[in-house]
């Protein structure tokens, strides 16, 4: 039995459940015309299928490995829920604090995560890389990147 | 073919500003293509948003640069340091890694540059000759027969996407609903866009594949951060020699045509192609024992199998609309942005257009070489980056990327969403390109059945037996069924 996979298998179901529920909402077409709920009917019976399918063959598998079992206590796993983290707060902060501000503090935070010890070339990089980026898309690409409503940009 | 156009079309990719696209584009290919963990599809996706703003030959020039640049790029990681730097070089490191452990890194390294030269020009050659009379046959389609052709498509692609054809089939039917959000595309009801403006289009195509393929692989990145130190070989001569050229002409020659053949099969991807070409070259050597102790002939093979390949998979890209694997998709995606829509009809009306494409392919190619000889010195110690570097700069440009789509933080929102996704996918063994082609073949499937059923006044006899229609969706259950019965036989 492959809990994983029967996890994953009950994901699908409901995901497929929920469409169904939609469906029902969708405008009525003429009698006999296909309309705009077709697809997604059809696409949810696909996934509800296949995802019972994949739920019984992992209830009569007779191996048990799990791929990677997912641990919080794993670093690794922990290392990801940090960046995830951090990676939302900077974005929830770039509007007001703007790009260069937002991205010289995370980058150094980031790479410290990531076990980076050199402190020099850890500053010097993260305003290289900052500086880049900025430079590129403002004045090469005449895209604006946000620059700090608190400045009052 | 029309040589006259064909001819300006060279003209426009010549001009300083696309070349410097292209060599730009190349050079950021090779890059990223050669820092192991990165895909080419990874890259492609990182460096298309560099290509919104600019005219269309600097953009067309510079995608494709990226493009024939990161398949190459792989091969130099995986001589150096015997990890390839994308899965199409894997086949590459069985004798280039032995020839670099015998001081001969700079030997096989340049052999791989022009190996990749000889493979991707001829694919683009090959490419150049071959769409247009595909296109003219396709130009006879009809709504009916592109709803088979998508359904055969997404069929071919799900059954070789991963080692459980099941999980292909679910993560497959799951991308053909995300592609179904937005507005329908006959009635224009809004579906599952939970009040959200920013969903009335589906899901912004970019951002989707950044989430997917570049925030999924970092997040995968961190997860198994590894800090070995890495040896790099010293390269010696950045030029192949003569001696060599004669010896692997003929295999350069063979591969290239293979690989272009195995590229343009919709599923078959580089990474095949090369184990195809390198298998086909140690059947005819002399001396195949030999093969995997640092043979150069090796090398040639599997590098002219898996650049031809990158031509042969945009033949049906660009004559039929159908992308041929994960990158051409996301090429697909690009030409969308620029205002093109790949398939019969632009061979028909935009021919033009069509010719540039080809030029521009053809003059990255070149460019590659170029790039290849004078810069590898350069990429070679590019590849001892550190991940604790590397890694929070790509978080960098996978947020600006996603964000100058449409300067709007949704969508950077929305390609964390799917990077989350991409993750766990991953990591439980779901392949995740079945999502990206469905998300392109899905609304072509869905436009062209509901066309073709308003034209047939609703009969889904009449449409789904139309003979070519029925041919593919015919050939295109074989396959799941053929791909399920080996799978089993295998078990």
């Amino acid at each position: 039995m492959k809990r994983v996979d029967i996890i994953f298998g009950i994901i699908g179901l409901i995901i497929s459940a929920y469409v169904f529920s939609m469906l029902d909402s969708f405008p009525e077409g003429q009698p006999g015309e296909v309309g705009a709920d077709f697809f997604p009917y059809i696409l949810a019976i696909g996934l509800g299928v296949s995802s019972l399918v994949l739920i019984v063959s992992s209830v009569f598998k007779k191996t048990s490995e799990d791929a990677e079992p997912f641990k919080f206590s794993d670093t690794g796993i922990q290392r990801v829920g940090i960046a995830l983290a951090s990676t939302v707060i900077y974005c929830l902060a770039l509007d007001s604090l703007g790009f260069i501000v937002c991205t010289l503090v995370y980058l150094p935070l980031m790479m410290f995560l990531l076990k980076e010890r050199k402190y020099f070339q850890m500053v010097l990089v993260s305003g290289a890389i900052t500086a880049t980026v900025f430079l590129i898309f403002s004045s090469f690409l005449n895209i604006t990147l946000p620059l700090g409503t608190l400045y009052g940009y | 073919m029309d040589i006259e156009l064909f001819i300006d079309a060279l003209g426009e990719i010549l001009q300083w500003k696309p070349l410097i696209m292209i060599f730009a584009g190349v050079a950021g290919g090779i890059l990223i293509g050669s820092l192991p963990g990165l895909t080419a599809t990874m890259g492609v996706a990182l460096l298309v948003p560099f290509t919104f703003g600019l005219p269309f030959n600097e953009s067309i020039g510079m995608l494709l640069g990226i493009f024939s640049g990161s398949v190459y790029g792989g091969s130099i990681s995986a001589i150096l340091i015997n990890t390839p730097g994308t899965p199409a070089a894997a086949a590459t490191l069985l004798d280039g890694y032995p020839l670099s452990q015998k001081g001969e890194a700079g030997r096989a390294l340049s052999m791989s540059v022009f190996a990749s030269f000889v493979g991707g020009f001829t694919g683009a050659l090959i490419m150049t000759f071959l769409s247009p009379q595909i296109s003219q046959f396709a130009l006879e389609f009809s709504a009916a027969e592109y709803f088979g052709l998508a359904t055969f498509g997404l069929s071919i692609i799900i059954s070789v996407s991963g080692k459980s054809i099941l999980k292909g089939i679910m993560v497959g039917f799951l991308g053909l609903l995300i592609s179904t959000i937005g507005m329908d595309p006959v009635s224009g009801y809004p579906r599952f866009t939970f009040g959200s403006m920013n969903l009335f289009e589906g899901p912004a195509f970019i951002p989707t594949l950044i989430g997917l393929f570049a925030f999924a692989e970092v997040f995968k990145g961190v997860e198994q951060l590894t800090s070995t130190k890495q040896v790099v070989s010293k390269i010696n001569s950045v030029f192949p020699s003569f001696a060599d050229i004669k010896r692997t002409w003929k295999d350069m020659a063979k591969s290239s045509v293979l690989g272009t053949f195995i590229g343009s099969i919709p599923g078959a991807g580089s990474d095949i192609a090369a184990f195809v070409g390198y298998s086909e070259a140690k059947r005819r050597s002399k001396t195949p024992e030999k093969f995997g102790t640092g043979q150069i002939e090796g090398v040639a093979a599997a590098e002219s199998a898996n650049n031809a390949c990158s031509g042969g998979a945009m033949i049906p890209m660009l004559s039929l609309g159908v992308p041929g694997d994960a990158v051409t998709a996301i090429l697909l995606g690009a030409f969308v942005i620029q205002g093109i829509q790949p398939g019969p009809m632009l061979y028909k009306e935009d021919l033009d257009v069509v010719y540039s494409v080809f030029s521009a392919m053809l003059v990255a190619n070149i460019a590659m070489l170029i790039v290849g000889f004078l810069g590898v010195r350069f990429f070679a110690r590019a590849i001892t980056v550190r991940k604790s570097i590397l890694l929070p700069a790509i978080f960098i440009m996978s947020i600006v990327g996603a964000y100058s789509m449409r300067n709007n933080m949704f969508d950077v929102w929305l390609a964390l969403g799917f990077g989350v996704l991409g993750y766990f996918l991953q990591r439980y063994r779901f392949p995740v390109s079945p999502i990206l082609l469905a998300l392109i073949l899905g609304p072509m499937a869905e436009a062209n059945l509901r066309r073709a059923l308003i034209i047939a006044d609703n009969s889904m006899i009449d449409v789904l037996s139309r003979p070519i229609t029925a041919t593919f969706l015919i050939l295109g259950l074989a396959t799941l069924v053929m791909s399920i019965l080996r799978q089993r036989r295998s078990k």
